[in-house]
């Protein structure tokens, strides 16, 4: 499904760098990446949505080779395919829920407004109980409705992939649990791949996978995995 | 582009104080200086032509501008007034003949043009309702003078008794009104004419009373030595002139010795104007001609070197805005950086949110532009008040 | 940016409305079609000597009057005509008061006694004061200027003149017409002069004070009353008369129409005659020529 191997990345003018030898992540299943602050997760998920380039290896998605893809290539691959979800929701405040929720088809050219759309993004706001405020400004959202509206954002598009960075960290323990349900439901219907940063470790034996970044995974365990998706498939 | 209209659009609404700010300070930058040069230039316009329709204003002798102000524009210049027999004078020349102009009287403070009807058919105004001024106490309302007032034919309206003659005699004179002007776009529509021995009435050399001779009433008369009558306090003078009272009304003295403000000279042709003007520079006549065209062409003169110090000044504080409006911008974009990378995560391109703040921009500068395009036309509506207020 | 393009369609249409309502109409009042110059006069002589002089390349325009024209007051719609005159004239000497109480455009306006205005006679009224501008009276001039043929020559040329300056094209015509008139009041100007001048010092009674210029004009002393051609006079009256009569030489009498029977009848008792002299201020069957001859015969006959 999605595959990184042997890669390097840099920043330059910092002594952080990140190295993976292989990581894989199967189609449906929902993953959360922890492991102290600096220790990568945030950086694997740019790289992973192309927004950074690794200086080695290659991500592979299906049988797309992210890692080679041209920058506008890049952000084609991240609109049709990824939807993502912040820790500070990253809402525009001056557009209400609605228009928050369909900006992804205002400022990518290849997505078209149409009425599947307008419904859609109903049938989302229902989902996510955020029916009622629609036409209302983020200001006025609780941080809880101001997240489900980001995860409406992200899902708007329909995308095989979700990477959400620390999606609950702001949100209040019982916030934090129903954000979390919404998006394995979602995953599970939808079988949308979820990869999620998280430092709440009560929250991950919902998880169907957790990766520390503190010990990164050893070559055995990698093979290991790849036999299963493969018998799998 | 309709999206990026579209979030742009939204953006400039959510802000809409800020917007109207830096759209109203484009406006004005823009708008003032064009403004200014709109009403410069169409205050020339209309007073060249109210100069060039004006062949030659005759006074007493003085300040040419405040002649030709007081004619053309009736402001409140104290002039020093000529008699009718200066008028009869150049009438008799055969040259062409003359439109009397008596001035300083005003009904609520709108000027009272004491002329004949001379004038209005020389300035070819017409009427939009009712007729001519036909006896003593009648009166005609400029355009405006009706509008602003609400006055229609039939109407009356009373003088002031304040004027700028040292005259005792000044009775408040209620005039009716025969007849509206049509709009002229000239200082004629905010004027009230009325007959110019209407204005001796006001001033006091004319008037009615009860008659003396009125045997039933004694106490009218205080003393009657040599048929010489004097009257007591208790003779009612008339402030109206009806049918029933304007046998009453007469006039003291000559006619040739009543004053007269200015006066329009019309010659009968160019060389008539010529020889004519000729006389009054050998001094021959002792009155004062001025040709208006040349004395607003000066006082114009002195306008547009006042504008070209303004239009200085517009230069450098448009500059200044120009650059107060990069640095918001610059600023605004600093403190949306979160909101761009934002987009540009979700799937935009740089192109894209350049396209967004360019359109935030060019909304603003079109509303600003059409905003001073409607204050640059509505503008026009307002040259008369500009000649009046800043020029005059 | 649909948007954008109907803003600035929604903006070039206000402009637009407001350019169109903008009050910049000027209308042009001008003179319908090519009708004859018209004159308006304020007498019948003013009339009479206009339309002689003027002949058919004028319209002249002299109102239905009751009374004497000298003291009419005109309605609206006299008023009107006499504005929209192309030329008024006038007869001077403070005669048709009205002119002076209505609004008339002043370049329209001849004064045809203008070349004799030195000679009008000055006629005093009562002295009164009142107000801050003291002691006044109202003065007035005799008006019947035409009795004199001096005058009404001088009428005519001031009539001519203005109807030139009028229709500079018939310089010729009015010219022509004019010396007609002239011959013909020089003729009754030297009539008169001949009539009058047999005696040294004429003394004539006048029923009414309206022959001054007439008296003025041929050295006739004029003793005037207030009668009335119509209305037989008081007994005081006629006693009054009685002793003017003793002091003066006047044997005749001018009247402005034909008196009563009784009138004419008493005062040839008196041994004095009657003579009708018409001003005719009024419209009559007469041209004013033909009047004042008529008047010349009437004065002939009565002196001798």
């Amino acid at each position: 499904m999605l595959r990184i191997q042997n890669l390097y990345f840099k920043y330059p003018k910092s002594d952080f760098q990140l190295q993976i030898d292989d990581l894989l992540f199967n189609k449906g299943e929902t993953h959360a990446l922890i492991g102290p602050s600096g220790s990568g997760k945030t950086t694997l998920l740019n790289l992973i949505a192309g927004i950074s380039t690794p200086h080695e290896g290659r991500i592979k998605y299906k049988d797309i080779e992210v890692s080679k893809l041209s920058e506008a290539e890049r952000r084609g691959f991240r609109i049709s395919r990824i939807g993502f979800v912040f820790q500070d929701f990253k809402l525009i405040n001056y557009l209400n829920v609605f228009e928050n929720i369909m900006l992804p088809y205002r400022i990518n050219a290849r997505l078209k407004i149409d009425l599947q759309v307008r419904s859609r993004i109903k049938l989302l706001s229902e989902y996510a109980g955020i029916d009622k405020y629609l036409s209302k400004y983020p200001k006025n959202l609780s941080q809880g409705e101001r997240q489900r509206v980001a995860i409406c954002r992200a899902l708007v598009t329909q995308p095989e992939l979700i990477l959400a960075d620390e999606p609950t960290g702001n949100l209040d323990p019982k916030n934090k649990k129903k954000i979390l349900d919404l998006l394995f439901k979602y995953c599970k219907e939808e079988g949308t791949t979820l990869i999620t940063v998280t430092h709440d470790h009560e929250l991950l034996p919902d998880f169907d996978e957790v990766i520390d970044f503190s010990k990164l995974l050893s070559e055995d365990e990698i093979n290991l995995r790849l036999n299963k998706t493969n018998t799998e498939s | 582009m309709k999206n990026s209209f579209y979030l742009a659009f939204q953006y400039i609404w959510y802000h809409k104080i800020r917007t109207l700010i830096l759209v109203a300070s484009i406006t004005i930058i823009i708008f003032i200086p064009n403004g200014l040069e709109k009403l410069i230039t169409e205050s020339e316009v209309r007073m060249m032509d109210r100069a060039a329709t004006t062949p030659l204003i005759v006074g007493e002798k003085g300040s040419s501008t405040d002649l030709v102000i007081n004619s053309l524009y009736f402001q409140d210049e104290k002039l020093e007034p000529i008699s009718m027999a200066e008028v009869n004078e150049l009438n008799s020349l055969g040259f062409g003949y003359c439109i009397p102009i008596l001035t300083g009287f005003n009904a609520r403070s709108y000027p009272i043009v004491g002329t004949t009807l001379d004038y209005l058919k020389f300035r070819n105004i017409s009427f939009s309702e009712g007729k001519k001024m036909a006896s003593l106490g009648d009166c005609i309302l400029g355009y405006n003078v009706a509008e602003e007032l609400n006055l229609k034919t039939g109407d009356h309206i009373i003088s002031s008794p304040e004027s700028f003659f040292d005259f005792a005699g000044v009775y408040p004179l209620k005039m009716k009104i025969t007849g509206i002007l049509n709009p002229t776009n000239t200082p004629d529509d905010r004027a009230i004419f009325t007959d110019i021995k209407n204005t001796w009435i006001i001033m006091g050399i004319g008037h009615g009373h009860q008659d003396l001779a009125d045997e039933s009433d004694p106490t009218l008369v205080m003393d009657n030595e040599d048929g010489v009558v004097t009257a007591t306090a208790k003779v009612f003078m008339y402030n109206e002139i009806t049918d029933k009272n304007k046998d009453s009304f007469h006039f003291h003295g000559q006619q040739q010795d009543f004053p007269v403000s200015s006066m329009l000279f019309v010659p009968k042709d160019e060389k008539s104007l010529t020889i004519l003007r000729g006389r009054f520079e050998s001094g021959e006549i002792e009155t004062q001609a001025v040709v208006p065209q040349q004395v607003v062409r000066n006082l114009l003169n002195s306008i547009f070197r006042i504008k070209q110090i303004f239009d200085g000044v517009f230069i450098a504080v448009g500059f200044a805005t120009l650059l107060i409006f990069i640095l918001i911008m610059t600023l605004t974009i600093r403190l949306r950086k979160d909101e761009i990378n934002t987009l540009e995560i979700i799937g935009s391109s740089r192109f894209k949110v350049a396209g967004i703040l360019s359109m935030e921009i060019a909304i603003m500068f079109i509303a600003s532009l059409a905003f001073a395009f409607i204050l640059y036309f509505v503008s026009g509506y307002y040259v008369n008040t500009f000649i009046e207020k800043f020029i005059l | 940016m649909r948007g954008t393009s109907s803003s600035v369609l929604f903006l070039l249409i206000i402009s637009w409305i407001i350019f169109s309502c903008s009050p910049d109409k000027k209308s042009n009042q001008q003179k319908e079609g090519n009708t004859k110059p018209f004159v308006a006069v304020v007498n019948y002589p003013l009339y009479s000597l206009t339309d002689m002089i003027g002949g058919d390349r004028i319209e002249v325009f002299f109102p239905e009057i009751e009374g004497d024209p000298a003291y009419w007051q005109p309605d609206e719609a006299s008023i009107e005509k006499f504005q929209d005159a192309d030329l008024i004239l006038l007869n001077g000497a403070d005669y048709a008061k009205w002119t002076g109480t209505v609004s008339l455009p002043a370049s329209t306006q001849v004064n045809t006694s203008k070349f004799f205005s030195h000679r009008l006679i000055e006629m005093k009224g009562e002295v009164h004061s009142h107000g801050p501008e003291g002691e006044h009276s109202h003065t007035g001039y005799a008006f019947t200027t035409w009795l004199d043929m001096k005058n009404a020559a001088l009428h005519a040329e001031a009539i001519k003149e203005a109807l030139i300056n009028l229709i500079p094209d018939e310089k010729d015509f009015f010219n022509v017409n004019y010396i007609k008139i002239i011959d013909k009041l020089n003729k009754l100007d030297s009539q008169l002069a001949e009539i009058t001048g047999t005696t040294d010092e004429l003394e004539l009674f006048a029923s009414h004070p309206v022959y001054q210029y007439l008296g003025k004009g041929y050295d006739i002393s004029i003793i005037s009353y207030h009668w009335e051609p119509d209305q037989m006079p008081f007994d005081e009256s006629w006693k009054e008369f009685e002793n003017e009569l003793d002091h003066h030489s006047a044997r005749a009498m001018f009247w402005e129409d034909e008196p009563l029977p009784e009138i004419s009848g008493k005062l040839e008792s008196m041994g004095v005659k009657v003579v009708v002299f018409m001003p005719g201020g009024n419209r009559n069957e007469f041209d004013f020529i033909s009047l004042m001859a008529k008047n010349v015969e009437n004065l002939k006959k009565g002196l001798n």
